[in-house]
């Protein structure tokens, strides 16, 4: 591991249609911890042991807009925050904070502009020891011809964190092919996100932090 | 995980024998591609979900993706109902699989495919014009913040996506396309996830 700070420009993103209640957070962090278990233990019959409890977040990415703060997100996780980097054309960062140490974890994305033919991916994801568990999550999108293109996406994040002594046995809810070792889970190159140079989408510039990626 | 040929594979979930649900695939890695759902079914072994990719050119191809599957209650979220201590609050969702691509009557949804955390009734769609479909949560006016994910179904390489939600808008847009942009009519699922309470 390496430690690298990286500078860009980081977008504090609140939804800015409501501002959830204190209370309402709390409830819903209550919630999380349960959100896996109706349908793993209605059609599975138990939960694999050692399971710890789920994390999620979800949120909607204006990717073509730019204002930061039409951004519109929200991030069921009381603890933490989210931001949005944008590295380029077509292709973000999200980070959640507070998303609880690794465990076995799946990411969707869908595009979500809908005016015409775009689809968004996942180009990696990767989950930190710091801040209590930050995720973060690349999603490029493309036009029809694969060339980058910026878009509204929508994204999910689901984990189940596993106490270290239990291993990382897989649970039924997600996975992935050949899935690699988190330690080396592919997020663009270091010298790209260095590189990205400060753009008009953040309206608040959040200081950077020294972050941890894989070497 | 079975590769049954290029860029085609079945992935099976075991002891999930319960018919229904929704299944969310994201196509996986640093070069364009996409992924769909082309069908699932549960057997008395498990459920298993058949599995498309396409590479930008919208060829068939092998790439990674990931998928997520749920039944009962939406992805992300933590129903009221299943909450025994708190029934007053709850983050609510909803699904449904969109299986009659070309009916251009307002319909409903299998009901083992069609869910709604609102408890207002199950969702219906409607066919607008090719490839254009609404998407109705019955008695929600507004979604609030709302997350929606969309996965195309069926054969081809259509590609599916929901309009823009940054408003919350219910009815929900969503709109299919073939590998050359053309509207098209398509079979889809879609998930909702909403802050909104009951």
């Amino acid at each position: 591991m390496q430690a690298i700070e990286i500078m860009r420009p980081m977008c504090r993103v609140e939804n800015p249609r409501r501002k959830p209640r204190l209370l309402e957070l709390a409830i819903r962090s209550i919630g999380i911890a349960a959100v896996f278990l109706a349908p793993t233990l209605s059609a599975a019959g138990t939960l694999p042991s050692g399971a710890g409890k789920p994390r999620v977040a979800w949120g909607y990415v204006d990717g073509g807009n730019l204002d930061c703060g039409a951004f519109c997100f929200s991030n069921p996780k009381r603890r933490g925050g989210v931001y949005v980097a944008y590295l380029g054309t077509g292709s973000y960062e999200v980070e959640l904070e507070g998303m609880g140490p690794p465990g076995p974890d799946d990411v969707q994305v869908s595009a979500a502009q809908g005016g015409g033919f775009a689809y968004c991916m996942t180009a990696g994801w990767s989950v930190a020891h710091h801040d209590r568990g930050t995720v973060d999550i690349i999603v490029n999108c493309y036009d029809v011809a694969g060339n980058p293109t910026d878009d509204a996406f929508a994204f999910l994040y689901q984990s189940r964190a596993i106490p270290l002594d239990q291993g990382r046995k897989e649970l039924p809810f997600s996975w992935r092919i050949s899935r690699p070792r988190r330690a080396t889970r592919p997020i663009p190159p270091i010298s790209t996100i260095r590189q990205a140079a400060p753009t008009p989408w953040c309206a608040t510039e959040r200081a950077p932090t020294p972050r941890q990626f894989p070497a | 995980m079975v590769r049954n040929g290029t860029g085609s594979y079945t992935a099976t979930i075991p002891g999930l024998t319960k018919k229904g649900g929704n299944v969310q695939v994201t196509a996986y890695g640093k070069n364009p591609a996409r992924c769909k759902v082309s069908d699932w079914s549960a057997s008395d072994s498990g459920t298993s979900a058949n599995v498309l990719c396409f590479d930008g050119t919208g060829v068939a191809a092998d790439e990674k993706f990931t998928l997520a599957y749920t039944i009962g209650v939406p992805m992300g979220l933590w129903n009221y109902k299943h909450d025994k201590g708190n029934t007053h609050y709850g983050d609510s969702g909803a699904y449904a699989w969109a299986d009659q691509p070309d009916n251009t009557k307002t319909y409903r949804p299998p009901h083992a495919f069609n869910y709604n955390g609102f408890d207002t009734g199950r969702l219906t769609v409607a066919w607008q014009q090719t490839g254009n479909y609404l998407v109705t949560l019955r008695g929600v006016e507004d979604l609030g913040a709302a997350g929606i994910l969309v996965t195309a179904n069926g054969d081809g390489n259509t590609t599916c996506s929901a309009g823009n939600t940054n408003e919350g808008y219910n009815p929900v847009e969503v709109n299919c396309f073939d590998q050359n942009a053309n509207p098209v009519d398509s079979e889809f699922s879609v998930l909702f996830q909403t802050d909104l309470k009951k």
